[in-house]
């Protein structure tokens, strides 16, 4: 590997280098938002991931899916060859363990990432991917967008990007998560149903992620040193933190308490 | 192995503050486990026991760092049968750069397992050894009479870490 | 989740070897090889009781496997908890005040 094609992010460190060639990175969801972070991963450096999406490249998702060919919409090319052939065009060594299938079917391999990214449909669908992260003591970097519209008002865009730090507030303790909208959630059947998207703010979103985990991992600010709760509103283009931030106590996440890690232990009652 | 950081600063923290007498503290973390894709074991510390100051036992020979009674010793025994966790004994040497197990730390770890196996037979037992700004560890699988080096040594937190063997 | 003594006792009574684990902030409660209604196949698997209200539901009763059963029910959820796969019907049992083994009855009557 030439030493010339990071020259510009030597910036992030003198380690940095081989942080991030050493790093393992899970992506669950390569449409919208996870087909921007494997390619960002992937220009940046990294070289192991673990990758999961169930579904095939179709027409309505060549607005938005970075890498998606029109060929791929005709072929329906499964995501994770899409995102492996993208990875693979940077990073000749890449080692890719990519499975077409909910992660839920081969959780194992997502337990040896170093961090996981959560690019998802569904409150349900980020719970149990945040329980299985802090479970393993693995940071996990939500990203999420909705767009929704009242009456004849304009549409509304939405987003959010959260880093659930083991030992930090969980997707619960920061709102995003609660019984009301998980019940709603429920009872359609469990369906976040087909959401707008569009690639310039999914774009935004994973563009921000992605820099949050090259913080975390470089730690090249020196200034990451709190959970990371971005709201991206879409409409006026702006992306700031959450006003839950400023009422988190310093105590222990109550959900996910310290002891609560490794495979589960059930007790005799 | 992957710990917080929390953790890991707590058990830096007691680690560094000086004793009466002896050269080095001690400590014991305790671990739960965890099973990955490709036999990958896990080991997660979750909690961090200092030796007493009283347990300590001025050692007669002067190249040894500490000296713990046996009671340390039996209340981490107790402790893993308690719960089902790990017991990792831990300790530092005050330099920089990676850390190697001494003579003695060779000698005497695996006779202090061989007791955390007998307690707890189902959990992964072993040696944490810090530096300033390095770590390894020798972890003993539940079942195996041999240890093996952890592979990584994860600190979970802002920022993330990564210690030990690359 | 603090669970009377009395409700601990007359669970381990009814189901042997039942075990407990927490997540997420969720009690469960861990019910292995639990004989089913007559009429089910499998006749016995393993169940998971959640007695906390839980996604619009006062109590649940998650399933390590899709039960057939002499009445059809609407198995539309599959879920993770715990590490482990689970399945779900459609029901809700809002009685007040049930004890836990009542709320494991409960559910189960719905597959009958």
């Amino acid at each position: 590997m030439s030493v010339d094609r990071y020259s510009r992010q030597s910036f992030l460190g003198k380690h940095a280098e081989a942080l991030i060639r050493t790093c393992v990175v899970g992506a669950v969801g390569l449409g919208g938002g996870g087909s921007h972070i494997t390619q960002q991963m992937a220009h940046i450096g990294f070289l192991h991931y673990i990758l999961y999406d169930s579904d095939v490249v179709e027409e309505p998702n060549l607005n938005r899916h970075v890498g998606a060919t029109k060929a791929d919409a005709t072929d329906n090319t499964p995501k994770i060859e899409v995102a492996r052939r993208m990875i693979l065009g940077l990073q000749l060594e890449a080692s890719i363990e990519a499975y077409q299938s909910r992660w839920q079917d081969h959780p194992y391999s997502l337990r040896g990432c170093d961090v996981i990214f959560g690019c998802v449909d569904g409150l349900a669908e980020r719970r149990e991917l945040e329980a299985c992260a802090r479970r393993y003591l693995i940071p996990y970097i939500d990203i999420g967008i909705d767009v929704h519209q009242v009456g004849t008002e304009p549409p509304v865009m939405a987003g959010q990007v959260i880093l659930s730090m083991p030992g930090g507030p969980c997707l619960t303790c920061l709102g995003l998560l609660t019984e009301d909208e998980l019940s709603k959630e429920t009872a359609r059947y469990g369906s976040a149903g087909p959401r707008p998207q569009v690639v310039w703010a999914n774009g935004v979103l994973a563009s921000t992620a992605v820099g949050v985990a090259v913080d975390l991992l470089t730690d090249w600010t020196r200034g990451l040193r709190q959970s990371v709760y971005l709201c991206y509103y879409g409409n006026q283009a702006i992306l700031q933190p959450h006003i839950r931030l400023e009422y988190l106590g310093t105590e222990v996440c109550p959900h996910y308490p310290p002891g609560q890690v490794g495979d589960p232990l059930f007790k005799a009652l | 192995m992957r710990m917080t950081r929390a953790l890991y600063h707590s058990v830096l923290a007691d680690l560094s503050r000086p004793h009466l007498f002896a050269k080095e503290r001690v400590g014991f973390l305790f671990a739960r486990l965890g099973t990955a894709a490709n036999s990958l074991h896990l080991v997660f510390p979750v909690d961090y026991a200092p030796v007493p100051d009283e347990q300590y036992i001025k050692a007669a020979n002067l190249g040894i760092g500490a000296e713990i009674s046996s009671a340390s010793i039996r209340l981490a025994m107790q402790r893993t049968m308690d719960t089902g966790e790990g017991a990792l004994h831990v300790h530092m040497h005050e330099h920089s750069g990676r850390p190697r197990f001494s003579r003695i730390d060779s000698r005497e770890l695996p006779l202090l397992v061989t007791s955390f196996q007998y307690a707890c037979p189902g959990a992964a037992h072993g040696g944490l050894l810090l530096s300033k700004d390095d770590a390894i560890a020798l972890l003993w699988l539940p079942g195996q009479a041999d240890p093996i080096p952890a592979e990584r040594i994860s600190i979970v937190g802002y920022p993330l870490g990564f210690y030990g063997r690359q | 989740m603090n669970v009377p003594t009395e409700q601990i006792e007359e669970l381990k009574q009814l189901f042997p070897g039942v075990r407990r684990c927490d997540e997420g902030g969720y009690a469960y409660f861990l019910l292995p090889d639990l004989p089913l209604p007559t009429g089910c196949t499998p006749s016995k698997t393993d169940v998971l009781l959640c007695p906390m209200q839980r996604d619009g539901y006062p109590s649940r009763l998650f399933f390590a496997q899709v039960v057939q059963s002499p009445v059809s029910r609407n198995w539309n959820t599959a879920c993770r908890i715990l590490e482990r796969n689970w399945h779900v019907f459609s029901w809700i049992v809002d009685q007040p005040g049930l004890r836990l083994a009542q709320m494991v009855t409960a559910h189960l009557e719905a597959l009958q």
